[in-house]
This record gives C-alpha cells, structure tokens and sequence, in this order.
C-alpha cells in the first residue's frame, strides 16, 4: 500500500514517519481471562525519523521504548496509527496495512539491534552463518564464495578480524559479539537501524568502542538511527535529537543540545538532574530526587500522568492532559514539550542556572 | 483462601466428567453393545443366562436409547454405587474393590510414607555435600532404583528374605492368619510382611525424589536471598531449614497428587510377583480380559483419588508459599 | 603482624603502623583471593590494600570482573564453595579487639557475630534479597534477634522504625509484606533497612543502583547520604558507574583484573587520574555537559580470567607501554601525592627491579 507525499505531512528528509501510534496490550486475569484493563504501552506518538540523523528515545523501564521499536519494524502489529517509510524518491508505504509478505523490503531495510549480545545470537552457528544468514535468506548472494566474501567485508567493518569466520559467538568477549550483532544488522545494506538499548549491558570501555563505531559507520554509510536507550549521557554523546518517553508518550522531543541545556518538561529536567555526573565537583549541587516511581501504564493517572511526582503540578494537571506543543527550535528542528506550562516554567538543564547566565552575557 | 479452595473444587467438576466421559468411552469400546458382549462372556464360560436378566441389563443402562441416555444411566447408577458386575470375578464390581482397596491403599500410603522419610533427607544431604562420596553413592543407587524394574527387585527381595528367613512372603497374611479376625495377632502379621512390598514399591519414588529434592536444593542454595541471609549472621543450619528447604520442598510437595497412581502402577508386577491382594492385579486382568465394568471403574476411583490428592497438595502449596497465596 | 608486601616490594615507608590500624575500622592488606575449577585457577583478587575508617565512604570502581564483588565476598567471608583466601589479611576493629577476619572460621561465632551487626551488607538485586517466602519483616526480625537479646516485640517495633527511617510509606502495615507485592524502589528501602537494623559500623554495598531506573537511583543515593549522615556508619560503595562513585564517596580505589590501580580522594583520582587505565576508564565516558565532549574508548578487550597476563595486567591493552618492563614485572603501588597511589612504572618502580 502507498500513499502519496502530500497525503502525508512527511518531508523530503524524512525516512520513517510515526503518526499517531498507538499499542495497547489487554490485562486479562482469572482462568476465562477475562480482560480487566489495558496497558497503554504506547499512547499516540508521533515522531519523524530524518535521513541520516540519529533520533534517541530515553525514558525509564516500561515507557514504551521497545514496544514502539517493534511497532515499527512490525514485530508487533500496532493497536493505532501509521508507520510511513520512504525508500529514496518512491512514494511512502504505511507499514501498518502491509501484509507480512510485502513487508519483506521494508523489513530489509530496518534493522534492529538488541541489548543483549549473549542470547540474541545463535550459540550453534558459527559467525558466518550468523551474518550470512540474512543475506541468504534475502537471497542476496550468488554462491558460497560470494558469501564468505560479503561476511568478511561486514566483520572488517565493525573491525573483526574476518579470519575467525568460523568460530562460534562463545568465543567472544561482549563487546565483541555486540560488533557481530551490528556486522549481522547490516549485511542487507539497511537504511534504518534501530539500536535498543545496543550498548547498555557493556562496561564502559568497551561501549565507548561500540558507539563510536555506531557514529564511523553512520557517516561511512549513510545510515539512519533510532538509538533507545535510556542512560541520558550516552544519549547526548550519539544522538541528533532526543525524544523523551514517559508512559507511553512522548513528553519532549528536540534538538539534543537544546533538549539538554534547556529542557522544557519537568520530567527532562528530573532526568537530567538525577543522572550522576563522573565529576566529584558537581558533588554537593541540588538534585531533584523524584517521589514515586514511574506511572504504571496499566493503571495510568489521569491528566498528566507525570502529575503525581511533578513538582510544579497544579490542579489543572490533574485533569486536562497536556499536548505536545512547540516551544522553540526552528521550521526544521523544531522543540515540543507537553506540559501545560511548558512556556513559563525556568527548568535547570545541564550547564546549570549561573553557567548558562554566563554563556548568555558573554 | 477459602475462596481458593472453592475455584479449585469447581474446577475440578468439568475433570470428574471428562474422567467418567473416558470411563464410558472404554466401556463402549468392544465391538457390539457392551451388554451383549457382556453376556456373550458369560455364555462363553458355559453360563446360563436368564432372559429376564438380559432385559433388566438392557433396561438399566438404556441400551437402544440416545447415548446421552445411555450415559446418564450409567453415571447415575455409578454414583450410587452400583458399578455392575465383573464377569470374570462373577461378583458385584463393588464387592471386589471394597476387598482389595484397602490393602492397596495401606501399601501406597507406607511407601508414600518411605519415600519420603528415605527420599527427603538423602536428598538434602546428596545437595549439601555436592560431589562429596555420599552423594556419587546416592546418585548411583538412586539411578539404579528409577532404572530396575520393580518385579525384580521383588524378585531379589523374596529370594534374599527366603534365604535368610527361610521364609516364604507371600502375600499380605501368613497362611494361617488369612481368615483370621482382624485383630493385634493380624495386625502384626501384617505388619511383618506389608514392609517388603512398600519397601519395594516406594523405590523409584525415592530415586526420583532424592533426584529432585536435589535439584532443587542446588537450584535454591547458590540464590542470593540465601547468601544475604548469611550475610547477615544467621546460623549454616537455620539457613538450610529456613530458607532453601522450605521453597526447594514446594516441587515436592505438589507431587503427592499424582504419585498416588503412580505407586498403584508400581504395584502391579510387584503384587503379581509377591501375590498380593491388591487392586492393581485385578486392575491388570480387567484390563486383559475386557472386563469392562471392572475396568473402568478401578480406573475413575483412581482419578478421583488422583484429583482429591492433586487438590491437596494444591492447598498444602498454598499454605506454605504466600506467592501462591498472593497470586489467588 | 609485619610491614605489608605489596606488589613485591616492601614498601615499609607507606605502610600504616601494623598494630594500631592507624585508626582505621577495616584495613584490608594485600588480600588475595582465588577460584579453583576444572579450567584452572582465576586470581579473581589478587594483593588489594586499602583502608576504611569510620564514617567514611570509600568507592570500588572498575569494569566487570575485576573483582569487585569478591573482594566484598570477602571480607565478610561469603564466598562460593570454590573460592578461597590465599593470603594477605583483613582486619577489622570489633569494640577494641582486633579480628583478622581473613583466617577466621568463615562460619564460626566470631564472623556471625560480625555479620549483619558490626558489617552489612546490601546487594544488586531487592527483589531476590529476600526470600520470597517469608515477609519482610520476619526476616528484619530474624536479624534483630540474632544480634540483639531482645523481645519480639520490642525487635518488631525496631524492624518498624527501621522501615520508617528509609521511608517506606507505611511501616505499620509493610512489614508484613512479602517482596513480590513491593515495588522496585520499595524493595530497595525494604533492602536498606534489613541491612542497617542492627546498625552496623560498615556497610558495603555492591553495586546497589546497577539494575534501577535513574529516578529510583538517585532515590536511592540520598536515602544512603541521608542514612550515612543519620548513623554515621562507614560505607564502601562497589559500583562499575563513576558518576556514582563522583556523586557519593570521598575516596575511590580503582581496580582491574584483581588488582589494585590506583587509589585516592575522589578528587585526586577524577581530576587527577595518573594510570592509564583510570585515565583511559574517565575518558570512555560520556559526559553531562553542554557542547561535544568527545570520548575515547580504551583499545582491546579485557583478558581471559584463566589466562592473565604477565606483568602489569594492564599492558596488552596500555597505551603508555613501556616494553621490556611492563610485560615482565608487576608495578608497585608508587604514591604520587599525599593519601594518592598508583600501580604503574610510569610513576617508579623501574630503579628497584633487577
Ligand atoms: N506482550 C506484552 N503484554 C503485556 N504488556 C506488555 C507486553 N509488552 C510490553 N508490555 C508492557 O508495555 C509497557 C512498555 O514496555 P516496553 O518493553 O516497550 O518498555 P521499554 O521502554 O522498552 O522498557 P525497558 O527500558 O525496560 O526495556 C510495559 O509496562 C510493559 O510491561
Ligand atoms: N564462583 C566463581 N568461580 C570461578 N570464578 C569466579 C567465581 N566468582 C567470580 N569469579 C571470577 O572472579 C573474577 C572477579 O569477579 P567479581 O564478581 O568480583 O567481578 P566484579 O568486579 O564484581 O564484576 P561485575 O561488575 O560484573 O559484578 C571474575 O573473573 C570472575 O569470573
Ligand atoms: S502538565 Fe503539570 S504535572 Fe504535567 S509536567 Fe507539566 S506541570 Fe508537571
Ligand atoms: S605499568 Fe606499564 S603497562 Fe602497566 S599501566 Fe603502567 S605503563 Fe601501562
Ligand atoms: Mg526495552
Ligand atoms: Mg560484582
């Protein structure tokens, strides 16, 4: 199914498209399972992925992050709403409509990467089978030699010596085996990859390798990606923009560095504040400690749902919830935060209050 | 938790009547309506059979009427304890099982008994002392108790009682006390010869539950919640019986449901071999010689003691594990 | 008790006068644990020094595997069947005797007493911290009464107030609750409280925020200062996050592949970093500020525990490898500046070899 440009408020640098999305997941209970509820895991989100930009979604466990992934990729089939994708000049396809048989060049084209290096590969298949795998699936090599060929490029570039081709993945280190997960993501020469939380579970040594891989081999081939995670620091070193999740919604979306030094949520601005800093000077600052833990997206607050541990909550909060609203930026990066008082709230960012004073007058 | 005990008791109905579906199913099974076939085995064995009988039969379960009829009948005459007549034992189905279910349950219930009073201690101490000798020992002899079959063990045990004793222990009673009223002299007679077939019965149970026991407890032992009860000083002991043991012995106890038939299926050989007057033989000639009415009814009073015991344990789980508990 | 070896070379000058502790509550001397499997041996830690004095917060960083946790594991002996203490000593100030608790019985009177009362300890992961089949307070009890010749009562109301003090909503009626009904971050002040109801002189928490939201971490780092502020206990605080180490202690000692690298005020060690590793670890980091700051990753992999390397553990992978030297001697501890330590020839060490 396509739909043209025009029915869609995409623009020519937009690769993928996320309209009003929407997955909900029943609460049954009891033998009969009868349903009880629903988790709102994703809850209208909307969200332009540009070519060639790395688009983060943070947010604490249970927000949506991953839920949001497979929509797109369709692992999971949406409740609600479109997923658009345009490869080059051809018109967009809506993911959402698409039979599983026509989403086979879509699905070619975004790839995924998973956090955990040890379970996401196959300990049987040796790492030719495991690169190989797609592009023999796809049908995308002549022969074997075509193949062992195409394998040791890919290991080469994520810089794996291609002569350990026929070892097995238990012979690598973590980090080692994330490079095998990202050589296998790309051996269909995708347009798209989505990173969910690909670096997490590595020390720090070694996910600095990793995501300054991630960025050589963005510029090297023009790769796109929608990088999920939820350590704010490494969100900044790698990410364009960010979109900030909370509950199923998107609260912020931005610029990163906008996003960082002038936050205009104060779920963002918690974050911000509660990530420990590696700098013993920045020791005895005032944090904002939040109340409560994440809302439950099966059992929401009404209004917004940031309401119960906001601490500029006002009755109106209660009630209305807030919409995702400009609040700066430009015609192309432009900054939305949905807060009621997005506009007149001062929130501390990360340079904090007096640096950012200074920055201003000089 | 009463409520829980409730759910579990309703659940339990649609089982019941799947359990007496297979019942009838079995008894339809022969070629030819049961009552004929029935009959035909009578006249077989140079029976003469009264017309009027046959009518009656015919009458009684509903033979040439729908068989949801049919079906009724027979249930309903089931739950007020008619349960036919065997042909080959020539006497009231119930009559036959009231002889031999008692002795068959005393055996299952002294091997039940064994099995774990053997079974739960080897197995906590094969898990503590890990690769120590007394657990390569254990794992040895359990293995080989899952892995013989229990007539030759009872073949073993009856030659080695014999030459020891000089005695031959055959059946429940010595000979002079088989018709004897039942009394203390009986009662230790009997006590003198049930040890060998429990003994005998019980051992794959025991294998098997040292096995798991040990599992489990190697599973348990090495979780954190264990070392941060080290950790904060309370005693090597207390840390095994508090801790480990209460969650390790859940498995177990929701085994006792359903080991009860498993011990009767044990019985079998074991009771042909040491002529026992249990249930399971005459489950097994039932069986052979297409004593449907026999069969059958042996098969659903053991699903029902299988369920009820099932249901026990259930609630013995949810005493003891507040997860269960909470999960209601 | 004698001058401490460490790294080969007696250093008597550094050392701490051996009897008197110097006033320290634990002080752990060239500690060296190991593992024995089929595969061989894993020197998990090996030769570790450091000093805790009371009320202070001393940080163990570094990546995983580096032996952390069994260093943690051993001072209060709790290690797995497999692991043993093969030298160096681990002294601890309990009332005014001195326990070397290294060659204590690791289940015997005098590490029971110890365990839970003088040194507790809390660990990753609430949720299987406690065991799922008794409540919470049943084990708060346990551990009160284990330690305290007290009434159950009176340890009910104690294992109460504990609750309050880390601020469980509602103590009264959470103490009868079993950790599947709590929340994470509930479960992590159920934690705290089980670990601080005797009130211990020390408390070593490993890796305590690893597994939790940001929120709830942070959370969890001002209920720590807050406590620490409150009973004044001392704290080691084991973590693979800097930030965390920059956030709560005062000073760091950083470690890898058993060793001790380097070790020093948190200031010292992140303003101030002298090993290579340490400064290779701070540069892998992404940071918190405005603008691009870019970081550099540390090259290779960490070695294969049964196949260390020789030497400096840290040449296959040093940027600043001095060969002929690093991959044949072992650095000694060399102080760069006053309470300041490091592990490296770069800083001396070469002039005493041979
Ligand atoms: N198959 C499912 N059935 C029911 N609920 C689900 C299912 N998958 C996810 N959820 C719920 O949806 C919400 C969002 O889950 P999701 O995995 O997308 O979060 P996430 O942001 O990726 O979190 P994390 O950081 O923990 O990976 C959670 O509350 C989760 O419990
Ligand atoms: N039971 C064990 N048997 C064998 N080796 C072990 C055992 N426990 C730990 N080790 C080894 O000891 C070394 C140190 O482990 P330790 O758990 O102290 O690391 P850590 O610094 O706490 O790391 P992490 O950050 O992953 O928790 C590792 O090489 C590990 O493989
Ligand atoms: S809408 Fe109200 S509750 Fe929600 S973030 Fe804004 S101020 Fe806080
Ligand atoms: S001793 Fe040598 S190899 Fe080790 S850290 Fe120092 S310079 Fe590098
Ligand atoms: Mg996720
Ligand atoms: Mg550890």
């Amino acid at each position: 199914m396509t739909i043209t440009t025009r029915e869609t408020d995409m623009n020519e640098r937009t690769i993928i498209s996320v309209r009003n999305l929407v997955k909900h997941f029943p609460i049954e209970t009891g033998f009969l399972r009868r349903q009880v509820g629903v988790v709102k895991a994703v809850d209208n989100v909307n969200f332009d992925l540009n070519e060639g930009e790395t688009l983060a979604l943070v947010g604490e466990s249970g927000c949506g992050k991953t839920t949001t992934s497979h929509c797109i990729i369709q692992a999971q089939r949406p409740t609600a709403g479109r997923v658009l994708f345009r490869i080059g000049d051809a018109e967009p396809m809506d993911l959402t409509q698409m039979e599983k048989g026509e989403l086979k060049e879509a699905r070619r084209n975004i790839r995924m990467i998973y956090q955990d290096p040890y379970s996401s590969l196959n300990p049987r298949m040796t790492l030719l089978q495991i690169i190989g795998e797609p592009l023999v699936i796809h049908r995308m090599v002549k022969n074997q030699d075509d193949l062992q060929e195409r394998v040791a490029e890919l290991l080469r570039l994520v810089r794996l010596d291609p002569s350990t081709m026929n070892r097995y993945p238990h012979a690598f280190s973590g980090g080692q085996r994330q490079r095998i997960a990202i050589a296998r993501a790309l051996s269909l020469s995708p347009k798209v990859v989505i990173a969910d939380e690909a670096v997490s579970a590595l020390d720090v040594s070694v996910q600095a390798q990793i995501l300054n891989l991630l960025k050589e081999l963005q510029n090297q081939l023009g790769l796109t990606y929608l990088f999920v995670a939820h350590n704010l620091a490494v969100v900044k070193y790698e990410a364009d923009r960010v979109a900030v999740m909370y509950a199923g919604k998107i609260v912020e979306i931005g610029e990163t560095e906008a996003l960082y030094s002038n936050p205009r949520h104060p779920y963002t601005e918690a974050l911000i504040s509660a990530a420990p800093n590696p700098d013993p000077d920045t020791k005895h600052r005032e944090r904002i400690v939040l109340s409560g833990e994440v809302a439950d997206p099966g059992n929401l607050p009404g209004g917004c749902a940031f309401h119960p541990r906001c601490r500029y909550a006002e009755d109106r909060c209660r009630q209305e919830m807030p919409e995702l609203i400009d609040v700066g930026g430009n015609e192309i990066q432009s900054h939305q935060a949905a807060c009621h008082f997005a506009e007149s709230l001062e929130l501390t960012g990360i340079a904090g209050p007096t640096l950012r004073e200074e920055g201003g007058s000089a | 938790m009463l409520l829980y005990i409730l759910r579990r008791l309703i659940v339990m109905i649609p089982v019941t009547i799947l359990i007496s579906v297979i019942g009838f199913i079995i008894i339809q099974a022969p070629p030819g309506d049961f009552v004929s076939s029935y009959i035909a085995g009578l006249e077989a064995q140079g029976d003469i059979i009264e017309p009027e009988l046959i009518d009656s039969l015919r009458a009684r379960y509903g033979l040439g009427e729908p068989i949801y009829v049919q079906y009724w009948k027979w249930v309903s005459s089931f739950i007020e304890g008619d349960l036919g007549y065997s042909m080959i034992y020539r006497e009231p189905v119930v009559d036959i099982i009231a002889q031999r279910l008692p002795s068959s349950f005393t055996i299952s219930l002294l091997s039940l008994i064994l099995v774990y009073v053997i079974g739960i201690p080897i197995g906590i101490l094969s898990a503590t002392k890990q690769y120590s000798l007394a657990d390569y020992s254990f794992t040895v002899v359990g293995f080989l108790g899952v892995a013989t079959p229990n007539f030759l063990l009872a073949l073993v045990g009856l030659w080695l009682l014999f030459k020891w004793t000089g005695n031959v222990a055959i059946g429940l009673y010595s000979p002079e006390m088989q018709n004897a009223p039942f009394g203390l002299a009986k009662f230790l007679d009997l006590v003198g010869h049930i040890w060998l077939p429990a003994l005998i019965v019980g051992t794959a149970g025991t294998a098997e539950l040292i096995r798991t026991m040990r599992a489990n407890l190697l599973d348990e032992l090495p979780k954190q919640y264990v070392t941060v009860a080290r950790a904060r000083g309370v005693k090597p002991t207390k840390l095994l019986y508090k801790y480990p043991l209460r969650i390790a012995i859940n498995p177990v106890i929701s085994t006792v449901g359903w080991l009860l038939p498993v011990l009767v299926e044990g019985e079998v050989l074991v009771s042909l071999v040491l002529g026992l007057p249990t249930i399971a033989p005459v489950l097994l000639d039932s069986l052979l010689q297409q004593d449907m009415f026999l069969a059958t009814s042996i098969i659903m009073i053991l699903g029902i003691l299988t369920l009820v015991g099932t249901l026990l344990s259930d609630i013995l789980l949810a005493i003891v594990d507040p997860r269960i508990r909470g999960a209601v | 008790m004698t001058g401490i070896q460490r790294g080969g070379t007696a250093m008597d000058d550094l050392a701490p006068p051996a009897a008197g502790m110097n006033g320290a509550l634990l002080s752990v001397r060239n500690l060296q644990t190991h593992f024995f499997s089929r595969e061989g041996v894993v020197k998990a830690v090996d030769g570790v020094s450091f000093d805790i004095k009371p009320g202070e917060i001393l940080g163990i960083a570094g990546e995983s595997g580096c032996g952390k946790s069994v260093t943690s594991q051993s001072i209060l002996r709790i290690l797995p069947k497999n692991g043993k203490i093969v030298g160096g000593e681990i002294l601890f100030q309990n009332e005014d005797r001195t326990v070397d608790l290294a060659t204590e019985d690791a289940d015997g009177r005098v590490l029971r007493d110890i365990r839970g009362k003088e040194i507790a300890m809390i660990f990753q992961e609430p949720m299987t911290a406690f065991s799922p089949v008794h409540s919470i307070g049943d084990q708060i009890i346990e551990t009160i009464r284990i330690h305290q010749e007290v009434s159950k009562e009176e340890a009910h109301d104690q294992a109460v107030e504990m609750l309050r003090r880390v601020g469980m909503p509602n103590p009264a009626r959470n103490i009868d609750e079993y950790t599947f009904n709590l929340s994470g971050g509930m479960r992590q002040r159920a934690m705290v409280a089980l670990s601080l109801s005797c009130r211990p002189k020390l408390l070593i928490a490993d890796e305590p925020t690893t597994a939790v939201d940001v929120t709830i971490q942070a959370q969890m780092l001002e209920l720590l200062r807050d406590i620490q502020a409150d009973l004044g206990m001392a704290i080691i605080m084991i973590t693979h996050d800097l930030g965390v180490i920059a956030e709560l202690t005062d000073r760091v000692m950083i470690m890898y592949l058993g060793k001790e690298v380097e070790h020093g005020t948190v200031e010292d060690v992140f303003h101030r970093p002298q090993h290579p590793y340490t400064r290779g670890l701070l540069a892998s980091i992404p940071k918190m500020e405005p603008g691009r700051v870019e970081i550099e990753p540390i090259e290779g992999v960490v070695p294969n525990p049964y196949a260390m390397p020789t030497g400096c553990k840290f040449h296959t992978r040093c940027p600043d490898f001095i060969a002929g030297v690093c991959e044949k001697h072992d650095p000694p501890l060399t102080q760069v500046a006053k309470g300041h330590e490091v592990s490296c020839f770069l800083y001396g060490g070469r002039e005493r070899l041979e």
